[in-house]
Order: C-alpha cells, then structure tokens, then sequence
C-alpha cells in the first residue's frame, strides 16, 4: 500500500466520522406556518405602509408598495393597499391617545398589542384582509470578503469599478452596513406566517482605506436590485424559485 | 512509515474516537463527590440561565406543581443522593414547544408544551427518569469534555494533514468540526440515558407499560404541530431512537412489569396537578398558531373541570381563530354563563356580534365589559363602538 492509497482511506475515514459528528447547518426557512397552509388560509393580503427611515421617504414607500403588491399578485393574491390599515390605524390611535408612555417616553407594550389587536381586526371586517404584510427598509450587518459583500441572496462590489477593482485594488474583509428588504406576514391574529428578507445595496462602501456612505440620491435608484430584492423576500411565498445570478451590466463592462 | 502512520489514525478515527463519550464516575452516594473547576463552571451557567429565565419571565409560577414534580423525582431517585447534599430541582418553563433538559447541577427545566402533552404520572416519570440520568451520569460534563477532546484532536489532525497536502480539506474540515459539532448529547450517551431512565422508573414503582406511550403522544403531536419542533424531544428522529430503545427494554428486560398490577401509573392526580397549565399552555399554542394542539388542552381542561369560565373562553378563541363565528359565539357564552363576570368573555362577544351586524347585542356586551373593566387599556375603543349608530 502507498502514501496515496493510505492518504485516500485517511480522507475517506475522516469525511465518514466527520458525517457522523456533524449536523448540517439548515438554511433559513422563512415559512414560519407550513406554505400549504398560508395558501389555504390567506387569500387577501392587506399591505401596512412601508416603512422605511431615509429622507424623503414617500416615493421610496410607493416604489416598494408597486413592487410588493405586483408580486404578491403574480402569487394570486389579492392586496389590499395601505391606506386601509393605515387610516385604521390612524384611527385606533388618536383613539387610544397614542401607545407611548407619557412619563417614560417609552411604547407601552400591552397599550400596543391591545391596539395591533383591534386593527387587525377591524381591517378583517372591512375589508375581508385574512393576512397583514409588514414591510420595511432596514439596515443590516454585512460581511464583505475579498471586497466582496454578500448578504440576503444578494451581493455587491464594495468598490466602484465592481470586480475589476477587485483584480487591481486592495483588497479587503470586514463588516459593512448594508440595506434590505424585510417582510412580515401575519394572520389576521398576528400570528406569524411567513417573515423573509431580501438584499437591496450597500449603504457604506470602500474608497482606498476608508468607508463611506451612499448618498440618499444614490439610494435605491438601481430598479434591477429593487427589483431582485423583492424576487428575495416573497418569491418562495409565491412558490417561484428565485432566479439564479446574472453579473449585473455595469459589472460587465468593468471587465 | 508516513502510510503506516496514516492508516493508525484512521483506524482510530473509524474506531469511533470522535463519537465516543467521555468516562466520568457517576453522582453517587456511596462515593464523595467533587465538582471540578470546568464543571463548576457548567454549575454557574445553570444559575445564570436561572436569572436570565426569570427575568424574561418564562418561569412558570406554579409553586404546587413545582413540588409535585420534585417529589416524582425525589421518587425516581430512591436513596441514590442520601448524604451527597445533592437534590435535582424541578422547574416549569412557559414554553409550548416539546424540551426537557437537564443542567450539570441538577437542575431539571420542563416545557409547559411537554407536560401539557402528558397522560399520567408514569409517562412523566419516563420523560423525568432520562433527564435524572442525564443528572447522574454527569453527560454535560461527559460532553463537554468529549468536545474539548475534539477541539484538540482537530487541531492535531489539520496539523498533519497540511503536512499531507490535504491542507485545504483540514481547514474546512476543522472549521466545521468545531462549529457544527452536535448539539446536545450524542446517540451513545441518549442510548445510557433512556436505560437507566426506564430502570428508574420500574424501580420506583411505575408501569413500564407507559414508557412507549410517553413517545408515541409525543409523536402523535409532531403531525399536529405548524411548525418543525426545535427542541429534543420535538425531534421526530430522536423521538423514533427513543420509542425504538425503550420497545426493546419493554418488551425485554421489563416485560414482566408491564401492566403488573399495583403498578402506579397515577393519571388522576397528574391531571389535577396540570389543571391549570393546560389551559396556561392552551394560550401560548393559540399564540403561535397550533390550533389543534391548543384545542386538545382546552379539551383535556374541560374534561375535568365542565364548568370551567376559562376553559370555555378559550375554546371560543379556538374556534373563532379557526374561522368558526357560530361555536365560538356559544363557547363565549358559556364562558359568561358560568361566569357572568367574565370581562374578556362580554368583549369578545361584543366584538362578534359587532362583526354579525347585530349592533343592539354588541352594544349590551361591550357595556357589560365597560362596567366590569371600566379602565381596561381598550375601554375608549369599545366606548366608540358602543356610541356607533345602529341600522337605519
């Protein structure tokens, strides 16, 4: 028997008890109620307004209502849109005297739930909604390897000049900030059914040694990444496979 | 020589070096015990887990209950712990998910999701007897050191494999060894545990022929349940490694004590004793969405208790969350019907009238709910339901 014969069982062995050791880390699930069942259950989906913490939110909001509700209807559902939960909500509200603790400033958790309740379901009452989606823009921790920030089913360069900069410049590994799309669907009891995010872009990058942020004008103008965040987070609701990588045009003409 | 060498570690891989547990002497009352330094600090992470539960507040406040279940381990135990100044504690946690588990100080934590799920004391008792093993046999500690053991050994192997060229494969290798190595305790320690589980329980008394029950409702539920159960005995494999361990010790070792007669099983008093969790765990089900299992708890409540206020008004949360108005009208009903001061039972009827369009019923609901909770959190919202105007 030679070295490599020897090395080859060794390898074998090893990978056999490593099998045996080991669990496999599972990916992430984002039915938090079995896909059958939302299908079964959930019918009409009321949209919450959007939120999102930029300057000059509004037209950010709208893209990312269109968009949600474009594919939430693709998957045969129908939207209600949020003005309904929102003027509900609204209401309740100014009812209830708002959900903030006066003397703390602090939201008053059971003032809150009891209020969640009551819209919820109000807005089955008006409007036969049987889930509620949650949608928000939110910042994320990203890791970046090689200059090369993956996260959410996304990724991105995080230098201008995409891979090319990768071959030439200095290359990097860390932790940045990025932004992601971030969904929530809930029966009409708020219990949890489905909760998925899907990456939209970096919000800080690299120049040379130093981080900077995104201006707010370059913010969420790239309508392919808005786009494929949303494919992200809702398609496996809808039941549509995601659709696998393409290199994005301007990283192409980098090369 | 390097091929030689190669071969011996293979064999000792292949020999079962990385799965094997650790041999430590077990607590015992015949030997002084010791708690060395690593396993103290295992001690001191039991009470941090204490404070951090409390403070969470996912203790289950049930002091009766509490002792009840010490004294079935205190039963299970016998004379084992006399002069040790060692005694497991019993604690209860809010949680509707199936988990025992056990800490390296005795500390046993059962999930409210469990014990609802129990028929009797004998399958509390097999469930209980496993933890008491894992107690007694030191299998944290056993683990913990099993896993230092392959820590080190991966760090000597990736040495000798970079030496080998397969440098690339130790790396990942290691990597995943030490930061996907198995949770919990390995199939070999579980196999010690669901034996010396079970021969505890026969030994106190109990009828054996309750140990597979214990599982198999156990597993009856992993249909029921919406959502993949993360915990141990949610586990629908290990479930299966524990009915098919016990079946070969029931219908072997112990199946002259099946059904002996004087054999306690003492369903009664179990469930007397979780009368109160039941409908307690009901609630945390219908949070999350278990209809079904919620429904059976409420159920079991109600099958002891007809007239409970409580057990009716949940089972009309069941049925309105399960989109049946017409039941969940008349268990809400009962609910007032047995108890007319029933403040959340008057405002839910309110609310489904209100939905049925029966305004002048819903506004006599929502002011009998007024004058009972007159500064309830939602009082100004049903203030305007009732000032709504009725059909024209």
């Amino acid at each position: 028997m030679n070295a490599r014969t020897a090395m080859w069982i060794f390898g074998v062995a090893l990978a056999v008890s490593l099998c045996a050791c080991a669990a496999t880390t599972a990916p992430y699930n984002p039915f938090k109620t079995p896909q059958a069942e939302i299908k079964n259950k959930v019918k009409v989906v009321a949209l919450a307004p959007v939120s999102v913490g930029v300057d000059n939110p509004d037209p950010v909001k709208a893209k990312f209502e269109a968009l949600v509700t474009a594919k939430l209807q693709e998957g045969g559902f129908t939207v209600v849109p949020s003005t309904e939960y929102g003027a509900i909500w609204k209401q309740m509200t100014e009812t209830l005297g708002g959900f903030f603790d006066p003397m703390t400033g602090k939201r008053d958790d059971q003032k809150f739930k009891t209020l969640r309740q009551h819209a919820m379901r109000e807005l089955a009452a008006k409007t036969n909604a049987d889930g509620l989606m949650e949608i928000a823009i939110v910042p994320v921790k990203v890791s970046f390897n090689i200059d090369h920030a993956r996260w959410h089913g996304t990724d991105e360069y995080m230098r201008s000049g995409g891979a090319w900069a990768m071959f030439f410049g200095p290359q990097t590994s860390g932790t940045t900030t990025g932004l992601s799309l971030y969904v929530d669907l809930s029966d009409i009891n708020d219990v949890d059914m489905y909760i998925n995010f899907g990456g939209i872009q970096l919000l800080s990058k690299l120049s040379g040694n130093q981080f900077y942020q995104i201006s707010r004008q370059e913010l969420f103008n790239d309508e392919e990444r808005n786009h494929k965040a949303v494919d992200i987070a809702l398609n496996p609701l809808i039941g549509k496979a995601i659709e696998p990588e393409k290199p994005k045009a301007s990283e192409e003409k980098s090369y | 020589m390097v091929a030689r060498s190669l071969l011996l570690l293979s064999s000792l891989i292949s020999a079962g070096w990385s799965c094997a547990p650790v041999a430590l002497p077990p607590i015992d009352s015949s030997k002084s015990f010791q708690v060395g330094a690593d396993e103290k600090k295992l001690w001191d992470q039991s009470e941090i887990f204490r404070q951090r539960l409390e403070k969470a507040g996912l203790a289950y406040e049930d002091p009766e209950l509490e002792q009840y279940l010490n004294s079935v381990a205190a039963r299970l135990l016998g004379g084992r712990l006399q002069g040790t100044n060692l005694a497991p504690k019993v604690k209860v946690v809010k949680d509707p998910f199936l988990s025992a588990f056990t800490f390296a100080d005795g500390s046993i934590y059962f999930h409210t999701g469990l014990l609802a799920r129990m028929e009797n004391e004998a399958q509390l008792a097999t469930i209980m007897g496993h933890e008491l093993a894992h107690f007694l046999h030191r299998d944290s500690m056993r683990e913990l050191r099993h896993k230092e053991s392959r820590r080190a050994s991966a760090r000597v192997l990736q040495g000798v494999l970079i030496l080998t060229a397969l440098g690339m494969f130790a790396d990942t290798a290691s990597d995943a060894w030490v930061k996907t190595a198995v949770e919990g305790y390995s199939k070999e320690i579980e196999a010690e545990a669901d034996k010396a589980g079970i021969r505890a329980m026969v030994e106190s008394g109990y009828d054996p022929g309750e140990v597979l029950p214990a599982f198999t409702v156990l597993k009856t539920d992993w249909n029921e349940a919406k959502v993949k159960e993360p915990y141990f005995y949610g586990s629908i494999a290990l479930l299966q490694e524990r009915i098919d361990n016990n079946s070969q010790l029931v219908s072997g070792e112990y199946q002259r004590q099946v059904n002996e007669p004087g054999r306690r099983v003492n369903a009664e008093e179990y469930t007397a004793r979780i009368h109160r969790l039941l409908l307690d765990n009901a609630v945390l089900d219908l949070e999350v969405g278990r209809l079904r299992l919620a429904e059976s708890s409420i159920a079991k409540h109600l099958a002891t208790d007809p007239q409970s206020p409580q057990g009716h008004f949940l089972m009309g949360e069941f049925y309105r969350r399960s989109g049946n108005n017409e039941e969940a009208v008349k268990a809400y009903a009962r609910a007032v019907a047995f108890d007319a001061q029933y403040a959340d039972a008057h405002r839910e009827l309110g609310l489904m009238y209100r939905a049925m369009a029966r305004p002048a019923d819903a506004r006599a609901e929502f002011e009998k709910y007024l004058v009972l909770r007159p500064k309830a959190v939602d009082a100004p919202i049903i203030e305007r339901y009732v000032a709504e105007p009725g059909p024209q």
